[in-house]
């Protein structure tokens, strides 16, 4: 389902762009002026240098303090506080402090009872799934969350009474739901078909809403219901306190939480400008933990206030090939010795360095290394080798021209790479390409588009490229069915290279009906073999997430799970902050 | 004939709004398609999903069709439609905004105006000398140091550098403090920084064309005459001078007026300032198409507006300036 205490990952990429391009702002617009303002931040760092340099630490009281506020800055605002409503991680970084569902992901991705007794029994077929509500769970004036509201809150996902919820989590839990019951407190969620990524990507993360505010309302209604921006009450950590938008959401502890409540008072979502501000911030403190990009790194490292968490997520940035048999592109990339030269040439590793800042893992499958269905043995894999990629070439037909270019009838081997221009990282990654595919003999060309949006509809409709450089968030489920299977080489899929091959789709869809773990593995291992070998896409690494987080702040942990904090990080409950005096 | 001239400058800015709208919603076509939120790149959804999510929002329609409905809501119902990243309506969001955005930009507008008039005439009575020269130069820098860059450096200098430092610092963004914020004081210290960066560059411009038609004032004979009859300098210049030479800047300040919505969106940005212009650039950054095409015509309207206002101001203070 479009996940939910996932970030949705169209949505994260779009995110990402979002920050990138704010970040560079204005400054690329004026030359003369950045380079003025890289002097006098040079100039400035220095003395700030000098001056942290007398600063000794000082001694923690590690002893947990209940009280304080933890700001939190994002460069994007939340915008749903109702969670089907919400498409975007920010939303959901926030809802998620407010509303809690059955079940709950731990540190190492294994589900955890949360609402529910126990993790779920689950029939012979697959097919049903049994839930106990436990009965402690209050909402934050008191009154006890029910079986009902379990029930209303899975009507709002899958019913096609509420079709014209707009949010896109709602169409696979339409797809895979077909009823949610209860009787006494016992909740029986009947599947349509079998589906192994059911509690992973829908019941972990679907947060139970009170069906007495929200019950009488219209589909119509909810998409624009006051509770979007305001919930008068929740059953989170965490109840609502006000928002101005634009400036700042502000929660405050729940009393009547189910664990207890936490140790904080008062959680903020601080909008931020961009990401060069949310640095500054981080430095004053007055933000508490922010998102870094790449290259802000090694400046966050250095400050004495600051603690810096980075941590492999799930998510791969890869260049995909045009397959399209009906475009010139398609008709060289075609050749799959022809791909597999082109990433043999590559020194992948150098890449990761110059544009990653070292904070990235190359990568050999499309399964992240993070994922219980990561295959380490995975073959063929595909090192640097500048001459084993032109021996390739060779045998392909493509013959070095006398200009440096490879020709084969006549043709000469260019490429059309194209990304979004408002992303450094993959910019810079189209040039190493460039520079590297040039020593092997291919004439890549570089085309930018504005942003990500325009990328977008590049894969999703127009499809005219050779080479695209874009990447994906993933959930913690190993399925990319939306990405490689034939059925996403429609026009509004992702599967823009047009890749299909009748073994991976038949491997994808009886993964996602196998509900046993090992046997699902065993196909991913197959899987991710079949696709380092047909190869429709280098997968050239798994970025990390870069956090910055004052040291006053004890017990905020992030994973590959829980990577936006927030909402998503289960130990807000055991987060506390050391107080001014 | 006040009013019939009025009617007409009015009826004239039917299709300059039409033609900025017109412009605003092609642009936006053009750069993103059919966007939506949340649609793109999103592995869990099916293409019949993503198509199905479009229908519902219908821009899944002819661009035509979608430009007229949206024409249609403002002009039949005053309904400028509701953002497409959060759903409340377009006009609630800027009203919101709105005070920010005033307090930022006024604040601005009478530090610039208080600035720019001393400034202009003292650069006029001192012409070529050393004062004057120095500050020309200030507004030369003034009007040629981007908005975003000046604001970067102040940051930098008076609140990262300056805590780091240990010094008392500014906030380097927000219009007052996340904890326990909101007291006066706390509103001016936030308020220092941008509108410091938004007057300098307002005073830059306003300050030199106070000079340049105060020394044209001085120079006509009515200010000879008042010489003539042995009035003390200081009457002649701030009595019969002043009046005539600020008459420009009364258009110039004018013409600011939908500044307070979009002309500050530069510096609100630079300082997270929660004000319409960050809205209207946070929109155009999210293709949030609703948003950003209510907030430019409320712009445009405005602009025309402004044009007006100082227009009409002219007569108030030149009574030689008639309308017909």
């Amino acid at each position: 389902m479009a996940t939910k205490s996932r970030p949705q990952p169209g949505f994260e990429a779009f995110e990402r762009f979002r920050e990138e391009w704010s970040r560079r702002d204005f400054l690329k617009t004026v030359s003369v002026g950045a380079a003025y303002a890289a002097f006098l931040t040079g100039g400035l760092a220095a003395l700030e240098a000098c001056a942290n340099a007398g600063q000794g630490n000082q001694p923690q009281n590690l002893t947990p303090q209940k009280g304080g506020t933890l700001i939190e800055g994002w460069s994007t605002e939340p915008q749903y506080l109702l969670p089907v409503r919400s498409s975007d991680v920010y939303s959901n970084i926030a809802n998620r402090l407010l509303f809690e569902g059955l079940l709950w992901r731990d540190d190492k991705g294994k589900l955890q009872p949360n609402f529910a007794e126990k993790l779920p029994d689950i029939s012979a077929d697959g097919l049903t799934y049994t839930f106990k509500l436990r009965n402690d769970i209050k909402w934050s004036d008191g009154s006890p969350v029910t079986p009902d509201d379990v029930v209303f809150t899975y009507q709002l996902y899958y019913d096609k009474k509420y079709d014209g919820l707009l949010g896109n989590s709602r169409p696979t839990a339409t797809r895979y739901i077909q009823s949610v019951t209860a009787n006494g407190n016992t909740i029986t969620m009947q599947a349509a078909t079998r589906y192994a990524p059911l509690l992973d990507t829908i019941v972990a993360v679907v947060p139970i809403v009170p069906k007495r505010v929200l019950g009488e309302k219209t589909a119509a209604q909810l998409n624009t219901d006051a509770f979007n921006s305001g919930p008068p009450i929740s059953n989170g950590k965490f109840k609502f306190q006000s928002w101005t938008k634009g400036d700042k959401l502000v929660l405050t502890r729940n009393e009547n939480y189910f664990r207890g409540p936490v140790y904080i008072d008062t959680w903020v979502y601080k909008k931020v400008p961009d990401a060069v501000a949310v640095l500054q911030q981080l430095k004053t403190g007055e933000i508490d933990v922010g998102r870094l990009d790449f290259s802000s790194f090694d400046e966050a490292k250095a400050q004495s206030n600051l603690k810096v968490l980075s941590f492999a997520t799930f998510g791969f940035d890869e260049f995909i090939f045009q397959l399209d048999p009906t475009k010139p592109q398609g008709q060289i990339l075609g050749d799959k010795t022809v791909r597999k030269a082109l990433v043999y040439g590559l020194d992948r590793q150098a890449m990761v360095n110059a544009s990653y800042f070292g904070q990235a893992t190359v990568a050999n499958s499309f399964i992240p290394p993070v994922s219980w269905a990561y295959n380490k043995d995975v073959s063929p894999r595909y090192p640097y080798d500048a001459r084993k990629a032109g021996d390739l070439l060779d045998s392909a037909g493509w013959k070095m021209g006398s200009s440096g270019v490879r020709e084969k009838e006549g043709q000469k081997l260019t490429l059309d790479m194209v990304t979004n221009a408002d992303n450094t990282t993959r910019l810079k990654n189209l040039q190493i390409m460039q520079d590297q595919w040039k020593k092997i003999g291919v004439d890549a060309q570089i085309r930018s588009l504005a942003n990500l949006v325009q990328l977008s509809n590049l894969l999703t409709s127009d499809r005219n490229f050779g080479v695209m450089f874009i990447g994906f968030s993933l959930n913690p489920d190993p399925d990319q069915s939306g990405i490689w299977h034939s059925r996403a080489a429609a026009v509004g899929g992702n599967n823009g290279g047009l890749f299909k091959n009748d073994q991976v789709d038949k491997l994808l869809d009886s993964t996602v009906a196998e509900i046993d773990q090992s046997k699902r593995k065993a196909m991913y291992v197959e899987l991710q073999n079949l696709f380092a070998d047909l190869l429709p896409s280098c997968i050239l690494c798994n970025p990390n997430g870069i956090y910055g987080v004052n040291k006053r702040v004890h017990g905020y942990n992030l994973n590959a799970y829980w990577i936006y904090g927030g909402g998503y990080s289960p130990q807000m409950k055991n987060v506390w902050v050391e107080q001014k005096k | 004939m006040l009013w019939r001239y009025t009617l007409r400058r009015v009826v004239a800015a039917i299709p300059v709004v039409i033609g900025v709208t017109t412009v605003t919603f092609l642009l936006m076509k053009v750069t993103a398609g059919n966007y939506v939120p949340g649609l793109d790149l999103n592995p869990d959804l099916r293409p019949e999903d993503a198509a199905k999510i479009r229908h519902q929002l219908g821009v899944d329609q002819p661009l035509y069709v979608q430009y007229l409905q949206w024409m249609a809501g403002i002009f039949l119902h005053a309904d400028f439609g509701r953002s497409l990243r959060d759903g409340t309506p377009v006009l609630e969001h800027i009203w919101v905004r709105l005070p920010a955005s005033l307090e930022l930009t006024v604040t601005a507008i009478l530090v610039g105006i208080a600035l720019a008039i001393p400034i202009g005439v003292v650069s006029a009575l001192k012409r070529g000398s050393r004062v004057d020269h120095q500050l020309t130069a200030m507004s030369v820098v003034g009007f040629a140091v981007p908005q975003f860059w000046l604001g970067l450096m102040l940051i930098l200098l008076f609140s990262v550098s300056f805590k780091a430092w240990g010094l008392p610092w500014l906030p380097s963004g927000g219009r007052d403090s996340t904890v326990g914020g909101g007291d006066p004081i706390d509103l001016l210290v936030h308020l220092i920084l941008p509108a410091t960066v938004l007057s300098f560059f307002y005073l830059s411009i306003w300050s030199r064309f106070v000079r340049s038609s105060t020394l044209e004032v001085l120079s006509q004979d009515y200010v000879r005459t008042a010489r003539a009859k042995g009035m003390t300098d200081r009457r002649v210049v701030y009595v019969h001078a002043l009046r005539n030479s600020i008459v420009p800047l009364v258009t110039l300040v004018g013409l600011e007026l939908p500044g307070v919505l979009a002309g500050g969106l530069v510096v609100e940005t630079v300082f997270s300032w929660p004000g319409v212009g960050l809205l209207t650039y946070e929109s155009a950054k999210a293709y949030d198409f609703t948003m950003v095409m209510g907030a430019t015509t409320i712009v445009a309207l405005l602009v025309v507006l402004g044009n007006l206002v100082a227009d009409l101001g002219y007569a108030i203070l030149d009574p030689r300036i008639r309308y017909t």
